[in-house]
C-alpha cells in the first residue's frame, strides 16, 4: 500500500513542478492578472453586492483595485460607457474601493495603499456594496438597484485607483483579456416573498374559501404593499385577479394573509375537473418594487375534499433559508402571581437553555478562535492551499479539455465514474487506516 | 444560564490552550510560490471533469497528516527516553 501512496505522492509533486514553471526564476514570462466577480447578488434590501477577488500572479509587488464601475442595460460596442455617466469625478456610481471592504462613493479613499508585495492578500472575501442605485446606459441616469433581475446584463469594469492625482488609472481585465465583462446577478433575495399555502402547487381540491399565502419580509425594515393573485385556465392566462393590501409587515417574520375567493371555479355545468394557475405578485409603487412569484397549478375536482392540508417541506422561508425557531424560553407574560407555574417553568428554561444572544455570543466566540488561528503558522497555508483550489466544485466543471455542452452529454458516464473513484479512493483509505492502527506501535 | 457558562469556560480554556499560538506570524508565501499554486490549480482543474481532484487531495491530505503525526510523536518519544533518568 505504501508505494501507491509513494506513487501518488510522486505524482502530484511531480504535477507541482511541471505547473511551478512560470514562477520559477528562469521564466520571465508572468501570468495574467485579473479580477473576477465570485457572486453578484441582491440582497434582503433590494441592493447590488458584488463578491469579488483579484488573481495575481508573476513577479512583484501589484495593486488592488481601487474602483469598479457598475452599469446596466449598457452595450457591448460601448463597453466603456461610464464616460459619460459615472466615471468623471467618481459620482455616485463610480465607487472607491478600499482594501478589503467598501469606501465611500466619490472623491478619494482616505488611506488608500497603492502596492503590495507578494500574492495577493485575501484574494477571496471582498464585498462591493449593497449599493442601491447603478448606472444605466440606456437612460443615462442613475437607477434603482431593485429595477434588476436575473436577466439584467450588469457592466463590470475594475479600475486601478491612483492615489497621487485622486483620479483612475488603469483599467484591469475580468477575464485575462477584456476589461470589461457582462454579468448577471445569480440570486435575488426578494426584499418579501410571497408563498402560497392554499392552494399550493399541485393541489386537488374541491374549492377553498380564502386564497392563502405568506409573505415572507426578508429586509430589516417593515414592509407595506398591495398584493394580487392572478389567476386563469393557463400558465400565460392569469387574467383574473384578487388582491389586498399589507402594512407593516415586521422585519424578518413571515405574515400569514388571505384573500376572500370569489370565483366560482365550479359550477354545476361546468366539467368534474379541470386545472387552474395562479401567481402571486407584491408590489409597492412608491418604492418600485414589484415581484411576482412563480406559477402554480392547481386542480378543482367536484370528488375532491374541501380542504387540502399543506404538504410539509414544500416551501422554504427567508429566500431560501429554512425558517427556524429561537431555542428561548418563552413559557408565559404573566406576573409570578398570576402564572406560577408557567414563571417557574421560564426560569428553569432559561437556567438551560442559552437564549438567543447568548447562542450568538457562543457562535462569535467560537468563530473567534479559529479566526484568530486560521491564518497563522502552519493553518495559514492549508487555508493558502485550500482557497487556491477552491475551485474544484462538482457539476460547474469549465475544463477546457471538454465543453460544458460535451460534459453535459457525457454526464451519465462521467458522474458515475467519478463517484466510483471517489468511493474507491475512500475505501483505500479505511484499509489503509485500519491496517496502520492494526500495525502501529506504540 | 448553565449551559451557556459551561460552554463559555470551555471556549475560555480553549482559548488558553491555543493562546501561544496566535503568537505565530501570520502564513504568508511569496508570489512565485502563490503562483505555482494557483498554476497548479488550474493544471489540475483541466481533470477535474474525470477525476475526483478534491477527494484525493483530502485522502493524501488525511494519509499526511496520520504520517505525520505518527512520526511527530516518534521523534517525541525518541527525545524524551534522551532525558537522563528516564527509561
Amino acid at each position: 500500500m505504501k508505494k501507491y501512496i509513494f506513487v501518488g505522492l510522486a505524482a502530484l509533486l511531480g504535477i507541482f513542478i511541471f505547473s511551478s514553471h512560470d514562477a520559477l526564476a528562469f521564466s520571465i514570462t508572468a501570468p495574467s492578472t485579473y479580477v473576477q466577480p465570485d457572486s453578484i447578488y441582491l440582497d434582503q434590501n433590494g441592493n447590488l453586492v458584488i463578491d469579488w477577488h483579484k488573481v495575481q500572479l508573476g513577479f512583484g509587488g501589484y495593486d488592488l483595485p481601487g474602483g469598479i464601475m457598475v452599469s446596466i442595460n449598457g452595450t457591448s460596442t460601448d463597453p466603456e460607457l461610464s464616460y459619460n455617466g459615472p466615471y468623471a469625478g467618481w459620482s455616485a456610481g463610480g465607487h472607491v474601493l478600499t482594501h478589503g471592504g467598501v469606501g465611500t462613493g466619490g472623491g478619494c479613499a482616505g488611506g488608500f495603499g497603492s502596492s503590495y508585495a507578494g500574492a495577493s492578500q485575501a484574494p477571496y472575501g471582498n464585498t462591493y456594496g449593497p449599493m442601491s442605485t447603478v448606472w444605466n446606459a440606456n437612460s443615462n441616469s442613475f437607477v434603482p438597484t431593485l429595477s434588476i433581475t436575473q436577466a439584467t446584463p450588469i457592466y463590470l469594469t475594475f479600475f486601478y485607483y491612483n492615489g497621487y492625482t485622486c483620479g483612475v488609472g488603469e483599467s484591469l481585465p475580468t477575464d485575462g483579456s477584456t476589461y470589461w465583462q457582462i454579468f448577471y446577478v445569480n440570486s435575488i433575495q426578494e426584499l418579501v416573498q410571497p408563498v402560497f399555502l392554499q392552494p399550493f402547487d399541485g393541489a386537488v381540491i374541491g374549492q377553498f374559501p380564502n386564497w392563502d399565502f405568506y409573505l415572507s419580509n426578508n429586509s430589516t425594515s417593515t414592509q407595506s404593499g398591495v398584493v394580487t393573485v392572478h389567476f386563469g385556465t393557463g400558465p400565460g392566462n392569469l387574467t383574473l385577479a384578487a388582491s389586498t393590501t399589507y402594512t407593516d409587515l415586521p422585519p424578518g417574520t413571515d405574515t400569514e394573509l388571505k384573500i376572500p375567493q370569489t370565483y366560482q371555479f365550479l359550477t354545476p355545468q361546468g366539467p368534474s375537473s379541470s386545472v387552474w394557475y395562479a401567481d402571486l405578485e407584491v408590489a409597492n409603487t412608491s418604492t418600485n418594487f414589484d415581484i411576482t412569484g412563480s406559477v402554480i397549478s392547481f386542480t378543482i375536482s367536484n370528488n375532491a375534499p374541501a380542504f387540502a392540508p399543506f404538504p410539509n417541506g414544500m416551501f422554504n422561508f427567508g429566500g431560501g433559508e429554512t425558517s427556524s425557531t429561537p431555542a428561548n424560553c418563552q413559557f408565559t407574560t404573566s406576573t409570578f402571581l398570576n402564572d406560577p407555574v408557567g414563571n417557574l417553568e421560564q426560569a428553569g428554561c432559561n437556567l438551560f437553555i442559552p437564549n438567543t444572544s447568548e447562542q450568538a455570543a457562543l457562535f462569535d466566540s467560537f468563530n473567534g478562535i479559529w479566526g484568530n488561528l486560521g491564518n497563522r503558522i502552519p493553518f495559514g497555508y492549508a487555508k493558502i492551499i485550500i482557497t487556491a483550489f477552491q475551485d474544484f466544485q462538482e457539476g460547474t466543471n469549465t475544463s477546457t479539455l471538454m465543453s460544458t455542452t460535451t460534459y453535459a452529454a457525457f454526464s451519465s458516464v462521467l458522474d458515475p465514474l467519478r463517484a466510483g473513484i471517489s468511493f474507491m479512493l475512500i475505501l483505500m483509505l479505511g484499509f489503509w487506516i485500519l491496517r496502520f492502527v492494526q500495525h502501529i506501535t506504540l | 444560564m448553565i449551559i451557556y457558562w459551561l460552554l463559555q469556560i470551555f471556549i475560555y480554556l480553549i482559548q488558553l490552550i491555543t493562546a501561544p499560538l496566535t503568537l505565530l506570524p501570520v502564513a504568508t508565501l511569496s508570489v512565485n510560490l502563490a503562483g505555482t499554486l494557483t498554476q497548479a490549480g488550474n493544471y489540475l482543474a483541466l481533470f477535474d471533469i474525470f477525476l475526483p481532484i478534491p477527494e484525493l487531495f483530502i485522502t493524501f491530505g488525511i494519509v499526511l497528516v496520520i504520517e505525520a503525526g505518527y512520526f511527530s510523536y516518534k521523534v517525541v518519544r525518541w527525545v524524551y527516553s534522551k532525558i537522563p533518568g528516564i527509561t
